[in-house]
């Protein structure tokens, strides 16, 4: 028992290490695929993080522990939610709570915002209130959106609401809300377009390389590491609520699936950010409304039925 | 008497009555240590009171007979739920003693200790006769009591006119709050004919009275909306270690009072209650929270925090009532249980939060968020325990405010799948999504709050040279810090604790304990490894290239200075924008000089708000309440006609209502 435990601890870690620098390159070759430019290698995003680890850092005198720790406590928190949610598509190694999880990506968050503060920049400031602002309506469509399947399942447990092949017709109208709620919340969470254009060369539009300007050297590092794991992760989690509809029942097949899935997700995140404009900070708050009213409309769903 | 806990108790009330005494003979204020440490014996004796409480029956007990209230003795009695709240005023009175010593030498220029060191245990031992009354006499003498000696305590500054100003606002709601309460208190006896709360038992339509009036008194108490405007004002006029007082405690012995007659004694019962307290506490709790965001005052931030918590307390009551209305066994015990752990929470991390915010008013003698920053450098220590309270008020995890957020949050689950009708189930689901953005609003309200506070550039003088708090006023944060972790980790022990006392309210439901199936022990593992092996990894690359020290990044345009950072205001902007309704937010934008448009010399941006409760509510009410004062003046002009004609119409009015009665 306790010897597969060890085993899916592994297998879960060694994806949590090798998987999100990959998918960061393969978003960049789909982005740049679209452009019509060759792109970087898909390794690119190894060298750049193995490059960042083997610089010095330039540190702001006004920091204090926070900005030393923060991006630490933050990748702890995301290792221990990737450790939580069966993104895999085979079980976690630890017993995964939606409103644990959801509190850790808080914590993530607080303590990001806290070492933005830090600095006593503006423009890190300016990103730590903008991404409180987003998170505002984000943090709630998530958990209504995953609350609304929670409350279907009878349970809060990810290995129960997120089991593959669950009975019920009114899944096929619920996955379909939760999925579009979930995919607005997501892209608002991971600062990507339209809420945000990570490419952008001014830092003063921007939320989250705003939040992490004076992030440096392998401080830095240990950020890009984080982003690229809270994107795997919560991809991941996409692709569990889509396998809802499907019963599989192999392990591996549901592993290979939800592999795929997630790099389908990613090809759709780099063609919509190919072609979608980034939204003025103003209109955020509507499109994520949206996100709020599918969850909502998810939720009528499954009290209507019971 | 067999039992240990009511020697204990006689210890604890031995030692707050003698203090008074005490401390009036101190002419010359220069044995506040020992007052401090009388305070400090009391709490530990009454924590042993708390804990050594047996639990097959409650102990009563009644003064012997020279204290007689005309028909009824004061009578206490003593249960596990009144132990519970024992336990919360214990809690945080105990490190208060740590913390008066330095507190109150540097308050002794502006105050007059002697009359601080009597109401401060009056107000503590009134609160411990609140918990333990046992009819409606008993009650209002502690209850009148503890208002009264905390009206004191607000206005130990009393040279300062805003402080009278809060101390009076104070006083005129607790009167509101009594005679709400007074005419409940009746209305129930008259139903009743009995003055015990143990043997009330109001069911239906004829609950509904008394129990409304009870309601509304207590809410006034506890800081529910729409009664909570006078806290935002009195709480933070006090000194810090009374703020934490009635922010951590006093305002849950209202709580403990809605507890105690509305769901586990039984004594008003009505679903209506339950949706009346589980509305006004969402909107407590939203509108708390989201005017704590927008205050410019530290202590007035956390205040208003308060009304947010005790909106969510008020949520799982609330919930917890409406859930046995509706037949959903197992939301009740949940509800119930996170209302309870929310109380004994809020009580811990609120009053780290007070006591950090009163260490930062002693350094720095400013409360002004615009004129606070870079504290974290100066005090670090207390950084480190404010950030940690706030964590936990955040309910963040491994701390302890996320268990009483996580009960909520299951209770509303279970509603949400096991409820009977469609509108049932959406309610607990759109409670769920309603608690998780209470959530991300009080994260970036506490962001903003040590953003300012304590991180960046100092932006005055006071706050560059500010010095750490003494060892005393550390360790009694410290010991709070500790009580919120401790509780954080050890949440299944505290929740077979209160499924001793709550399991009869749901017989049938799974006990709390099993409920409780997190991984918080493999959690913090988790986070503990990696972030040790992280630091230990960097550290040692920092000795193989060292870390270089720079100025923040201006841009090339040279060094930044403080007013250049992001202000509290300007943090709060895109929040306050989105929710601007509630408030009237507006950004008035002023440009002065010569040649306005080309050559600004003198720009002005201020962000105005107005709440529209006061503005549109109040307002309007006091200035009736002052117009028709006006009009009843008049009855009072000197001439002996008209008081004759009065008293003869009164006289006629009462004969008919009279004649009509019979």
């Amino acid at each position: 028992m306790s010897l597969m435990v060890l085993f899916w601890f592994a297998f879960y870690l060694a994806h949590v290490l090798m998987l999100p620098p990959l998918l960061v390159g393969f978003l960049r070759l789909c982005k740049a695929r679209l452009q019509k430019r060759r792109g970087p290698s898909l390794w690119q995003p190894f060298w750049d993080i193995a490059k960042l680890l083997r610089k010095g850092e330039t540190v702001s005198e006004t920091t204090t522990w926070v900005f030393r720790y923060a991006p630490m406590i933050n990748m702890a928190t995301l290792i221990a939610v990737a450790l939580m949610i069966p993104w895999l598509g085979v079980a976690s190694p630890v017993h995964g709570d939606l409103f644990l999880v959801i509190y850790l990506l808080a914590l993530g968050k607080f303590v990001t915002g806290l070492a933005a503060l830090d600095t006593g920049s503006s423009f890190g400031a300016l990103g730590a209130s903008r991404e409180a602002a987003v998170s505002l309506q984000a943090e709630p469509a998530m958990v209504i959106s995953l609350a609304a399947l929670a409350a279907h399942a009878r349970s809060s447990a990810f290995s129960i609401f997120l089991a593959p092949g669950q009975s019920g017709s009114d899944l096929i109208v619920i996955v379909p809300l939760v999925l579009g709620a979930l995919w607005l919340a997501i892209t608002a969470e991971l600062a990507r377009m339209p809420v945000d254009d990570p490419t952008t060369h001014l830092e003063l539009t921007m939320i989250h390389e705003a939040l992490i300007l004076e992030n440096s050297g392998r401080n830095l590092a240990l950020v890009e590491i984080a982003v690229a794991l809270k994107m795997t992760v919560l991809f991941g989690l996409l692709a569990q609520v889509l396998l809802i509809l499907w019963p599989l029942h192999s392990p591996v097949l549901a592993y290979l699936v939800s592999l795929a899935l997630i790099l389908a997700g990613i090809a759709t995140l780099a063609l919509l950010e190919s072609v979608l404009v980034k939204l003025r900070w103003r209109r955020i708050p509507n499109l994520l409304s949206f996100a709020l009213a599918a969850g909502a409309l998810a939720c009528v769903v499954v009290a209507l039925k019971g | 008497m067999p039992a240990p806990s009511l020697s204990l108790l006689d210890v604890t009330a031995a030692l707050w009555l003698l203090l008074p005494f005490g401390a009036l003979l101190d002419r010359r204020q220069i044995y506040s240590r020992v007052w401090s440490a009388l305070i400090g014996l009391g709490a530990v004796a009454l924590l042993g009171a708390a804990v050594c409480v047996p639990l097959s029956k409650p102990l009563a007990f009644t003064l012997p007979t020279p204290f007689y209230l005309g028909t009824v003795g004061i009578a206490f009695r003593l249960d596990m739920l009144a132990a519970w709240f024992l336990a919360v005023i214990a809690l945080v009175s105990a490190p208060m003693a740590l913390y008066l010593p330095t507190y109150m030498e540097h308050l002794k220029e502006h105050a007059n200790l002697r009359l601080f060191w009597v109401a401060l245990p009056l107000l503590l031992l009134s609160m411990v006769g609140v918990v333990l009354a046992a009819n409606v006499q008993t009650f209002l003498i502690a209850w009148e009591l503890m208002s009264l000696s905390s009206f004191l305590l607000v206005a130990t500054k009393h040279r300062e006119a805003s402080t009278r100003h809060a101390a009076l606002l104070y006083l005129g709601a607790t009167r509101v709050g009594t005679a709400f309460l007074a005419g409940g208190f009746l209305w129930a006896y008259a139903l009743t004919g009995q003055w015990a709360f143990q043997d009330w038992h109001l069911e239906g339509v004829r609950a509904l009275g008394p129990g409304l009036l009870l309601m509304i008194g207590l809410g006034v108490k506890a800081g529910m909306w729409p009664f909570h405007l006078w806290l935002p004002i009195a709480h933070p006029a006090a000194p810090s270690p009374v703020s934490a007082l009635m922010s951590g405690v006093m305002v849950k012995v209202a709580i403990y009072m809605m507890v105690r007659l509305f769901l586990l004694s039984h004594a008003f019962v009505h679903p209506a209650f339950g949706y009346v307290l589980l509305i006004l506490g969402a909107i407590s709790a939203v509108w708390g929270i989201l005017f704590a965001m927008l205050q410019e005052d530290l202590k007035r931030v956390l205040a208003y925090s308060t009304v947010e918590n005790v909106g969510l307390i008020l949520i799982g009551i609330g919930g917890a009532i409406a859930a046995q209305a509706q037949g959903v066994t197992s939301a009740v015990q949940l509800g119930a249980a996170a209302a309870l752990l929310h109380i004994l929470n809020h009580a811990l991390f609120k009053s780290l939060l007070f006591l950090g915010a009163g260490a930062v008013d002693l350094r720095t003698h400013t409360r002004d968020l615009t004129r606070l920053g870079g504290l974290g450098r100066r005090m670090p220590y207390t950084f480190g325990l404010f950030t940690l309270g706030a964590a936990a008020i955040c309910g963040l995890p491994p701390f302890n405010g996320f268990v009483g957020e996580w009960l909520l949050y299951q209770g509303s689950l279970h509603v949400a799948s096991g409820g009977s009708t469609p509108l049932l189930r959406f309610c607990g689901l759109l409670m769920i999504g309603w608690i998780a953005l209470v959530g991300a609003l009080a994260l970036a309200c506490f962001v903003r709050a040590i953003g300012v506070v304590f991180q960046g550039r100092p932006r005055s003088a006071v706050a560059e040279h500010a010095q750490e708090a003494s060892r005393g006023m550390l360790l009694a944060q410290g010991l709070l810090a500790a009580g919120c972790i401790a509780l954080g980790l050890g949440a299944p022990q505290i929740l077979g604790v209160l499924q001793r006392f709550l399991a009869p309210l749901a017989p049938a439901a799974a006990p709390l304990p099993s409920v409780w199936t997190l991984p918080i022990g493999t959690m913090t593992l988790v986070l503990v490894t990696t972030i040790v092996v992280a630091a230990m990894w960097m550290a040692s690359a920092a000795r193989r290239i060292p870390v270089r020290r720079f100025i923040t990044w201006e841009c090339g345009f040279g060094d930044l200075t403080p007013r250049m950072q992001v202000a509290a205001a300007s943090f709060a902007q895109p929040i306050a924008r989105m929710f601007g309704a509630l408030f009237r937010y507006a950004i008035h934008l002023r440009i002065d000089g010569a040649n306005r448009r080309l050559f600004p010399e003198e720009i002005t941006v201020e962000p105005k708000t107005e709440s529209i409760l006061e503005s549109r509510v109040y307002a309007p009410l006091v200035r009736w309440i002052n117009r028709s004062g006006e009009w009843v003046v008049r009855l009072q002009a000197g001439s002996i006609h008209l008081y004759l004609l009065t008293m003869f119409a009164t006289l006629l009015v009462l004969l008919v209502i009279g004649g009509l009665a019979r």
